[in-house]
């Protein structure tokens, strides 16, 4: 994993100026399988403290053994929560049927479908993800909007998501439901942003 | 140089029938950031609307795909309005207390004379009163060709409820 924690660059000789709105955080690629990608706030750049959305940019694949695998968000904590910890709906098609969802009352996020094991060889599929407002007293609403062709199958469709928390974010992670013995693989890449705010008077 | 700038946020201290941004710089495309809630008291979720250039007439087309409490999925189109129906999703007084619904919006080319603006949409609310939740994508249209110089955001009904937050960002080309 690389992290930025270097000095903002909207901070210049101890001045504020206006740069970049999306701020690069950190970027995962992973060598190996793993049960999940994460990322927790840390210093300079990296204090999301500073931000008002965060967006990660993913391109996975698992290697459960089934053509897709659900995906999973997760906010604070890359274990799942007690009943009522999330709430989630969601809507996807996979080329004759489009299906929608509610899960009033679960335990952990879901953000859409990966590609999995018996998908054709180098198949990885793509999900963009929106925390929304993470610094503030709101619950934490998380949009994700995905694609998963694996030619001829797959899913696209989006996902929102609440963690019903009010505390800051300060960690974020994807990974596979059921997390177990199914891992995200080698050369899944997760790319985190931080979206600044600008306060004009 | 900056490829995406953040040019204005408002973060509503108090209720607010509306924000409008008039000052929009110059840049390829705009995108909209919202986290939204509206005063209604006997309101759940509703619509976000958005007007340009103070335009009322019947010049906007909306075109969504939408999924509500659970598996009810429905295509809608809205032509001939007076603002863009579906700009976004807010949660209202009848959601949990700490739920803002949440949006983001693409509004494409939007300096260009020669192009009709058109935007897209990605917006929900998962915990709207009586399990309503809502989700949606969606693109509109403003049948007019005139460089945007105003974006008028505003909930259905009512006003936004205080800790709303809007803001605007300028994405540049190479």
């Amino acid at each position: 994993m690389t992290v930025n924690t270097a000095t903002p660059d909207y901070i210049v000789g101890g001045v504020l100026t206006d740069g970049e709105a999306w701020v690069p955080l950190a970027t995962t690629i992973l060598s190996s399988g793993a049960v999940n990608i994460g990322f927790t706030s840390t210093t300079g750049a990296n204090d999301w403290s500073q931000y008002m959305d965060l967006v990660l940019i993913s391109y996975l694949r698992s290697d459960e053994s089934a053509a897709s695998s659900y995906l999973r968000v997760m906010v604070n904590s890359g274990s799942v929560t007690a009943t009522g910890g999330y709430t989630e709906q969601g809507v996807w098609g996979n080329g004759s049927t489009s299906t929608g969802s509610l899960d009033t009352s679960t335990i952990q996020g879901i953000a859409g479908y990966m590609p999995a094991d018996s998908a054709g060889a180098n198949i990885f599929g793509s999900a963009i993800t929106t925390i929304h407002d993470i610094n503030s007293g709101k619950h934490k609403t998380i949009e994700t909007s995905f694609a998963s062709d694996t030619v001829g199958s797959g899913y696209v469709g989006v996902f929102v998501t609440t963690r019903n928390t009010q505390a800051p974010v300060t960690s974020v992670y994807l990974s596979l439901y059921p997390t177990g013995s199914d891992d995200l693989v080698a050369g899944s890449r997760v790319d985190l942003f931080g979206i600044l705010p600008r306060m004009v008077s | 140089m900056a490829i995406i700038e953040a040019i204005e946020s408002h973060y509503l201290e108090a209720d607010a029938a509306s924000v409008t941004f008039s000052s929009l710089g110059s840049y390829e495309h705009l995108q909209l950031r919202i986290s939204a809630r509206y005063n209604s008291a006997g309101g759940g979720s509703t619509m976000i609307y958005l007007r340009f250039n103070s335009d009322t007439g019947a010049n906007y087309t909306t075109t969504l795909m939408n999924a509500y409490n659970g598996n009810n999925i429905n295509p809608n189109r809205y032509s001939n309005q007076s603002e863009v129906y579906g700009g976004g999703r807010s949660s209202g007084m009848l959601d949990p207390g700490a739920d803002y619904g949440a949006s983001v919006i693409d509004i494409y080319d939007y300096a260009n004379t020669n192009k009709n603006l058109s935007l897209q949409q990605f917006s929900g609310t998962t915990k709207g009163y009586d399990n309503n939740s809502y989700i949606m994508t969606g693109s509109a249209l403003w049948d007019n060709a005139a460089a945007v110089t105003s974006i008028l955001v505003y909930p259905a009904s009512a006003s936004f409820r205080r800790g709303t937050q809007i803001s605007l960002y300028g994405i540049k080309s190479s």
